[in-house]
């Protein structure tokens, strides 16, 4: 996808100011937020678990050469084939040459955020190969020709009604405004998809070495349909997701669903250990696994290797002020939010993305919602220190970028809500969240002087702007 | 293989020249001895279990269905089979499905019983016939209670398409199959070298029912995969 990320002042202004775009973010944040911290409030260990996911994490990438060498030991063992891709063109060739070998025309393909950084399906388009996203929210996506926006809830841009128009438009759905009529549409729409798809494609979860596994999460189960039902099964995934062990795999598969949609578990987690073996009645009968680089390992050898330990799981982007604002197409890039003001810099150049490490105002929620604990404050301010030392026109770029934030009348708005975010933080780092509005009475230094003689009222959850933005219509 | 080796070399490189991160790689715990589980469950007796996997699977919108013994069970299964109008059925091989004459049951209703076999010149016929098919009927390697997960494997007669394909999912569990949590599974793999995630291509935990919230976080389920999950547990 096209990198815009240097034009992020003037989308998120565009952002601000579209009212629908404003309720939709508006609606989707606040509700998983919300999710998020009640199913982790229910457990009285989150603390241990974090640093017990986050450990998992550190070690596999500490060992990351030895555990892709296992992982391709044990998939080849299970009669599978991994192919390595140094960058995305290479990728996408390895996926056209599979295509070609079996005479592979129609795919269906299960939620990727990898395929989306490589550009496949334009690519495979290009070349005379159809793949249909069967992921609700990434077909959306696709009929509108647009990208999704956030990492696990990709039309989060857009609303009901937004969905309903765009079907009946290039469908020619019947006219609906029940959400379950128009899901029960695409169910229809889609089942022959899968039925007559000689490939379906994937990305990975998790990858785990010591037995050739290769994990994906999907809700909907259109995962298992696309990678269960066609003879061929592509998946092309990150180098970073490779874990040791199944320990590894059952801490993190719980960690994310909870901090990403404030799921227990995601209804289907699906594992590939190789394609079907003998006797078994369906599934795969060619599995191919794609590791892609594509500056990955440009980013372990920097000092912004924990930015490899992320999840995916979308956390930060729910907590962050920002993000709540602006939403994540203003990123200009298939990664939004707080870790992809990091990574989309990283991985495709820091000049070419200047902007988003200034386009957060440092309040620490998303290291705060972060499952895995990834210090994602410290690396943003890192990356602005070197920009500024790297290049001084890059410098007054970003002071632009941070100026802006000050000058433009919706980001002042904003101010209140990180302040809430913070205090949130706050309260959530010390465990005192509680939905009667507690006060704080114990606060980390140096506020502890105060609150050794009084309590420390949190921040208003909502800024009085925001209060009467939704009250006002009602008498 | 260049860019593997390319790929591979850099990766080292960085760690022995310390242009990576080493301060945080380092900074990891050792593995644990033992992992901390997920969850919390306070009564792990064979009736908390059941107790907790039917509260768990119900707040999931999935349904539970207690039986006493084998006969209770092949009548609630032929009820269920009723309720869907089923004229046709998706399932795993009877002899993988832990409840004797359960085929007879089934087949006694005049129900078309179909377990896909995919990898044959039939494929295209198969699938639309199994498209058309109103129910599942399937077994389950294990069930953990903590999360009302069903936990199925692949292997000869035991296929992913009646997992998800039609609407209606029947799992039959026997209470002996449910494990306190996820990680017990993973615990009992352990003691055996994770032998049975070796023997099969697939692994799968199902939690409830197919579910989307892409449409304004509003929950629907049923999208792609199964809107009903209904577990007939026969107790022991
Ligand atoms: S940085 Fe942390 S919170 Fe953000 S997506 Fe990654 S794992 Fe989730």
């Amino acid at each position: 996808m096209e990198l815009t990320a240097n034009r992020f002042n003037q989308s998120a202004v565009i952002a601000l100011e579209d009212i629908t775009l404003q309720t939709a973010l508006e609606r989707a944040t606040s509700n998983a937020d919300r999710r998020r911290r009640a199913v982790l409030a229910e457990l009285d260990h989150t603390a241990a678990l974090r640093q017990q996911g986050r450990a998992s994490r550190l070690r596999a990438l500490h060992d990351l050469p030895e555990l892709l060498e296992q992982l391709e030991a044990n998939i080849t063992a299970n009669g599978g084939h991994v192919l390595w891709a140094a960058d995305a063109a290479e990728a996408n060739q390895h996926v056209l040459d599979i295509c070609r070998k079996h005479n592979l025309k129609r795919g269906v393909k299960s939620k990727s955020m990898a395929t989306e950084e490589i550009g496949l399906l334009p690519f495979l388009e290009k070349h005379g190969i159809r793949m249909i996203e069967t992921d609700l929210g990434e077909y959306i996506v696709q009929i509108d020709e647009s990208h999704p926006s956030h990492i696990i809830m990709p039309v989060m841009h857009m609303t009901k009604e937004q969905i309903r128009d765009l079907f009946m438009e290039k469908l020619n759905m019947p006219p609906t405004d029940d959400a379950a009529e128009m899901t029960k549409f695409i169910r229809g729409h889609l089942r022959q998809e899968y039925l007559q798809a000689d490939f379906g494609m994937s990305g990975g979860n998790f990858m785990i070495a010591e037995t050739g596994t290769v994990v994906i999460v999907t809700n909907e189960g259109n995962g298992r349909l696309s990678t269960g039902v066609p003879p061929v099964h592509i998946a092309v995934v990150g180098i970073e997701k490779v874990i040791p062990t199944w320990e590894d795999f059952a801490t993190l598969v719980q960690l994310l669903p909870r901090s990403g949609t404030g799921q227990r578990m995601t209804v289907y987690v699906n594992g590939f250990s190789g394609p079907a073996r003998a006797g078994e009645p369906d599934g795969p009968q060619e599995f191919y696994l794609i590791l892609l680089d594509n500056g990955r390992s440009d980013i372990y050898a920097s000092d912004y290797t924990e930015a490899l330990a992320c999840i995916r799981c979308g956390a930060c982007l729910n907590a962050c002020p920002v993000y709540q604002n602006v939403g994540g197409h203003s990123y200009g890039w298939v990664y939004p939010g707080p870790i992809g003001a990091i990574v989309t810099p990283l991985l495709k150049g820091k000049e070419n993305a200047a902007p988003l490490p200034f386009a957060s105002s440092l309040c620490g929620a998303c290291r705060q919602a972060c499952p895995v604990d990834i210090n994602i404050p410290d690396m943003l301010l890192a990356l602005r220190h070197d920009l500024q030392h790297e290049q001084e026109a890059m410098w007054q770029l970003g002071m632009k970028a941070y100026a802006f934030g000050f000058s433009h009348p919706l980001l002042y708005e904003m101010g209140g809500r990180a302040a809430a975010a913070a205090s949130q933080a706050v309260i959530d780092g010390i465990g005192v969240d509680k939905p009667d509005g507690k006060k704080l009475s114990q606060l980390p230094p140096p506020l502890s002087g105060w609150t050794q003689n009084r309590d420390f009222p949190p921040f208003a959850p909502q800024s009085f702007r925001d209060w009467w933005r939704q009250n006002r219509g009602k008498k | 293989m260049p860019s593997r080796d390319a790929i591979l070399n850099k990766l080292r490189d960085a760690r022995r020249t310390a242009k990576a991160d080493m301060r945080l790689l380092e900074s990891a715990a050792p593995r644990p001895a033992a992992f901390l589980p997920v969850t919390q469950i306070d009564d792990t007796s064979p009736d908390g279990l059941l107790t907790r996997f039917t509260e768990e699977l119900i707040r999931l919108k999935g349904e539970v269905f207690l039986c006493d013994h084998d006969q209770a069970a092949r009548d609630q299964i032929a009820a269920l089979l009723t309720e869907h109008g089923a004229t046709r059925a998706l399932a795993w091989d009877f002899a993988c499905i832990p409840l004797p004459a359960l085929a007879e049951t089934v087949r006694g209703m005049g129900i078309d019983v179909i377990h896909p076999q995919t990898h044959d010149e039939f494929r295209a016929e198969t699938l639309s016939t199994a498209e058309t098919a109103q129910v599942s009927i399937t077994g389950v390697d294990a069930a953990a209670a903590a999360t009302g997960t069903l936990i199925v494997t692949t292997a000869p007669g035991k296929g992913r398409i009646p997992t998800v394909l039609a609407p209606v999912h029947i799992a039959i569990v026997r209470q002996r199959q449910i494990v306190p949590r996820i990680e017990d599974w993973v615990g009992m793999l352990r003691a055996d070298s994770m032998a049975a995630i070796r023997a099969s291509a697939n692994v799968c935990f199902i939690t409830g029912p197919s579910r989307t919230g892409d449409i304004e976080m509003e929950l629907i389920l049923g999208v792609h995969g199964p809107g009903r999950v209904q577990v007939v547990i026969i107790r022991e």
